[in-house]
């Protein structure tokens, strides 16, 4: 079985890096791309951090020498000509999602929201609110404020991005995830920028992490 | 210029680029994951019956945060009448009102009420 | 709008409150050089967790998914946790119908 960790486009040489579990990795061409691999008798992906960072590693070990369309974790396939199939059958969507994000990276933005930052003063009563609406009141601007902070905080940074989206979160509004991917030039550019926006927002808590290979942005969803 | 000049951390499991994170308002999520990557073991009977209560309580908190959004959603658009947002917010705070007791029932607490994915964090 | 901007700015005035203070329970008249080792461990490792909690993210839930014969590698238990994050998502997504059942209804 071949594990895959990323495609690229055509590209003469491997680096030097090995895969999971010490596996050597190989490419293996697909058209005008490249699938880069290790072959396992049978491999089961662990999420434990140690086959996380070996996955990682041989991806952000490829960017070295262009752009990178990196693999979901546990992508497992049969054998190369299942491979060049399975490429071939999306090369032109693959290889125009590689131009997009060449000479780009992804960073990731985490912000924690204070909630008595964003609890409204009143609690929603007024002449002719009942308690249920109180309540529906009360936290449509709770959701309002949040999303304003959410604001102060995204647009900046969009505008230092060629692309934004925001990851999915479940439950609480007071927490935002966003992935932008940013030139690689512009990376210092961002960073001090997410210090700045920190450091000014006492609402807010904000983390960036990365340079990141483009998963965000290789991936086919939606993000809203 | 190669995408890999700002991309090689060298192996490094530190990417932290900017922002401190506040461990306060962070601790939360950091802790989870630190839960999320030691596998638990639930022996006793007792454990197992306060881990289906758990798991229930977790989806209905889900489902509840979920319809709450959504009713806020339209809420926001303009299609809900007065009197249904009245009796939706009633619902809310009954259910929450509901939770509380099943909570001090089951002895679970606010941080319990979350249901762990493993390696993908908790679910809220 | 005036209105949402001084509220911003009242509220970017603030600074969040302590929530938690278990990790940071000091003993009285510890060396000042010790705790502030202490603090930049603790800062070490929580680069590393909140790394580590944004790789996972992108690994399980970004990254290219080619069709094909291609078979999710991930053990077990992890297949569920995968399953049931799958399933929540595609909740988010029917809005229309959990909108649908909050319906008012007559009588």
């Amino acid at each position: 079985m071949l594990y895959l960790y990323a495609i690229i486009g055509a590209r003469a040489t491997v680096p030097d890096v090995s895969g999971l579990r010490g596996a050597a990795v190989r490419a293996v061409p697909a058209g005008r791309l490249t699938a880069i691999v290790s072959e396992h008798e049978t491999i089961e992906v662990a999420t434990d951090e140690d086959d996380l960072w070996a996955h990682e590693q041989v991806v952000e070990a490829l960017m070295d020498g262009g752009a990178v369309l990196p693999m979901r974790l546990g992508s497992v396939i049969g054998d190369e000509a299942a491979v060049r199939a399975a490429v071939g059958e999306r090369e032109a969507e693959l290889a125009e999602t590689l131009e997009r994000i060449e000479g780009a990276v992804e960073l990731g933005v985490r912000a924690a929201i204070d909630p008595a930052s964003v609890e409204p003063e009143d609690r929603g009563e007024e002449p002719g609110h009942g308690p249920g609406a109180a309540y529906m009141h009360a936290r449509l601007a709770r959701e309002h404020r949040a999303d304003e902070v959410v604001e102060l905080i995204h647009r900046p940074l969009a505008r230092l991005s060629r692309e934004s989206a925001r990851r999915r979160h479940f439950g609480d509004d007071l927490v935002f995830n966003g992935a932008y991917l940013v030139d690689v030039a512009a990376v210092d550019r961002f960073r001090a920028e997410v210090e700045e926006l920190d450091a000014a927002i006492g609402a807010a808590s904000i983390v960036c992490t990365g340079p990141w290979p483009a998963y965000t942005f290789s991936s086919r969803r939606e993000e809203s | 210029m190669s995408s890999a000049h700002a991309a090689r951390s060298g192996g490094s499991r530190d990417r932290l680029l900017a922002g401190s994170g506040d461990a306060e308002l962070f601790g939360d999520e950091l802790d989870r994951l630190g839960r999320a990557l030691r596998r638990r073991v639930n022996a006793d009977a007792e454990g197992l019956e306060k881990g289906l209560a758990q798991l229930v309580m977790t989806l209905i908190e889900l489902l509840r945060q979920l319809m709450e959004r959504q009713a806020l959603r339209r809420m926001r658009g303009g299609s809900l009448s007065d009197e249904e947002v009245e009796r939706l917010g009633e619902t809310f705070l009954l259910l929450e009102q509901r939770m509380e007791e099943l909570k001090e029932q089951f002895g679970l607490e606010d941080e319990d009420l979350n249901l762990n994915l493993g390696p993908l964090g908790d679910l809220l | 709008m005036n209105v949402g901007s001084r509220r911003s700015e009242s509220a970017a005035g603030r600074r969040p409150p302590v929530k938690r203070d278990v990790r940071r329970t000091r003993e009285l008249g510890e060396p000042p050089r010790r705790r502030r080792r202490e603090q930049s461990l603790a800062r070490a490792r929580q680069a590393r967790e909140a790394s580590l909690l944004d790789l996972i993210d992108r690994l399980l839930d970004g990254g290219v998914v080619i069709h094909g014969d291609i078979t999710l590698a991930v053990a077990d238990v992890d297949l569920v946790y995968v399953g049931l994050r799958a399933i929540v998502a595609s909740v988010e997504s029917v809005q229309p119908q959990l909108g649908s059942s909050l319906e008012a209804r007559p009588g």
